[in-house]
């Protein structure tokens, strides 16, 4: 089933999948270094009367494999964000993030506006982010980031209880530190799980490739495994 | 014989969790992971255990072998230019069986008893058109229950005899005769503070007939 939707998809954007599969192919093998590891995340979102809404997000991140096989621990995410419906389909919102890494704390700045459309087989949404991120002795690093993201179900037309989905991300995050600007590009392809109305679990790669404006390309991808759970409908 | 007194007890202290590396190895990280396995499975196993005895409405796809004879026979004595998708939708206490397909770029919905006997088909047209004077009274009803909205998609039903439907879709769509036509009108709109999709039904001539609030999945896994 998992095959077949794939296949399908690629027989939809096949020229365009191609393309970027070889450009970044193309970019990725020009020195590059590889990195892969686990991302878990835990995130529990709350609906505010008022159209309001939270969302806590625990993420760790952590390297099995950089140029050789070895564990190492790398950071942990606390976030939270407030967004506020302000139509059917859009949101507005902005939030704060705790970076914790192994001697050190970065803090970081988040605003976001959301698009959501649901099309009779699939879910849609587009995400504009800004952030801005403060360290100690470092400049701010300011960020524009463009998400799009795709709910597909695995059985049916819409995403019940105990059902399959597929989603898939793609994120262009353009970087300003200082003088130095950096491009860095993400696709993510998860599989997820309704366990209930209000918990979803999802496993799956994300990919990041950066660097590749200027220097060598870093390449990285992770184990992604997450878990939604909602306080309430 | 002077002695020196020799500290044999070794201090690993570890000046954060992210230290990982001691001279224990990494029996330090190993414990870390154990226990964010632990917390995050903690979590995983009361979500599927307290949820899973849980009956919910469900729709998915079955395959053409599995439809009644009464509903394969009536769609495909029907042209579509696309291919024809079968669906199953278990609600608490009601089955029906759906096909979904297009015709000249529009989508067509016809929906069956679980035992094939039919009972509508929906096609998904623009607003303009229903006729006229229907889309005025339609359109008055609903601005006087909303101050603002928008009309997100519109499907015209038929219903009655299916062989006098079937004639209708397949010969000739001007004689109406003995079919029951409405109008199912999705808005998009605010009631009390909220932001909500209303789901109204209009007889052939705009009076209105039933409406429904169309709650749809959470989107925190797709905003965050």
């Amino acid at each position: 089933m998992i095959l077949l939707i794939i296949k399908n998809l690629l027989k939809m954007k096949k020229i365009p999948i191609i393309f970027i599969f070889c450009a970044l192919s193309a970019i990725s093998n020009a020195q590059s270094s590889y990195q892969y590891g686990i991302i878990p995340s835990i995130n529990l979102h709350k609906k505010i009367p008022g159209n309001w809404s939270t969302n806590f997000k625990l993420e760790s991140r952590q390297s099995i494999y950089k140029q050789v096989l070895k564990y190492d621990y790398l950071l942990t995410d606390v976030s939270l964000i407030v967004t506020k419906r302000i139509a059917t389909n859009i949101t507005v919102g902005g939030g704060y993030l705790l970076r914790i890494e192994d001697d050190k704390f970065k803090n970081r700045a988040i605003q976001q506006i959301g698009f959501s459309k649901k099309f009779p087989s699939f879910r849609m949404a587009h995400r504009i982010m800004t952030d801005q991120t403060f360290e100690k002795n470092e400049n701010t690093e300011f960020r524009l980031r463009y998400r799009i993201s795709s709910e597909i179900p695995l059985e049916g037309q819409s995403i019940d209880v105990n059902e399959f989905y597929l989603k898939i991300n793609n994120e262009y995050l353009n970087s300003l530190q200082g003088v130095d600007y950096d491009l860095e590009v993400r696709g993510v392809v998860l599989l997820g799980y309704s366990v209930s109305a209000l918990n979803d679990v999802e496993i799956g790669i994300d990919y990041r490739l950066d660097s590749f404006v200027s220097g060598n390309p870093r390449n990285r991808t992770w184990l992604s495994i997450n878990f939604f759970h909602s306080l309430g409908k | 014989m002077e002695r020196k007194s020799v500290n044999t007890r070794k201090d690993f202290d570890v000046d954060c969790v992210a230290s990982f590396i001691t001279v224990y190895g990494n029996k330090k990280m190993s414990i870390v992971i154990k226990r964010f396995v632990l917390v995050l499975s903690s979590i995983l196993l009361i979500a599927f255990h307290g949820f899973s005895q849980a009956k919910y409405e469900k729709e998915f796809r079955i395959k053409a072998k599995d439809v009644p004879s009464g509903a394969l026979n009536f769609v495909d004595s029907m042209t579509f230019d696309s291919k024809v998708k079968w669906y199953k939708e278990a609600g608490f206490n009601l089955v029906t069986i759906e096909s979904k397909a297009k015709y000249k770029k529009e989508r067509y919905s016809i929906e069956f008893s679980d035992k094939g006997i039919f009972q509508d088909v929906e096609i998904e047209v623009k607003s303009n058109k229903i006729p006229d004077s229907t889309f005025s009274k339609i359109s008055g009803f609903l601005s006087q229950r909303h101050k603002k909205y928008k009309i997100e998609k519109v499907q015209i039903q038929y219903a009655g005899d299916r062989n006098l439907v079937l004639m209708f879709l397949r010969e000739n769509r001007n004689n109406s005769e003995g079919i029951t036509i409405s109008y199912e009108v999705v808005i998009s709109t605010k009631m009390d503070g909220n932001y909500l999709m209303l789901e109204y039904l209009f007889s052939e001539t705009g009076e209105y007939l039933q409406s429904n609030e169309i709650i749809s999945r959470r989107n925190d896994t797709i905003d965050y």
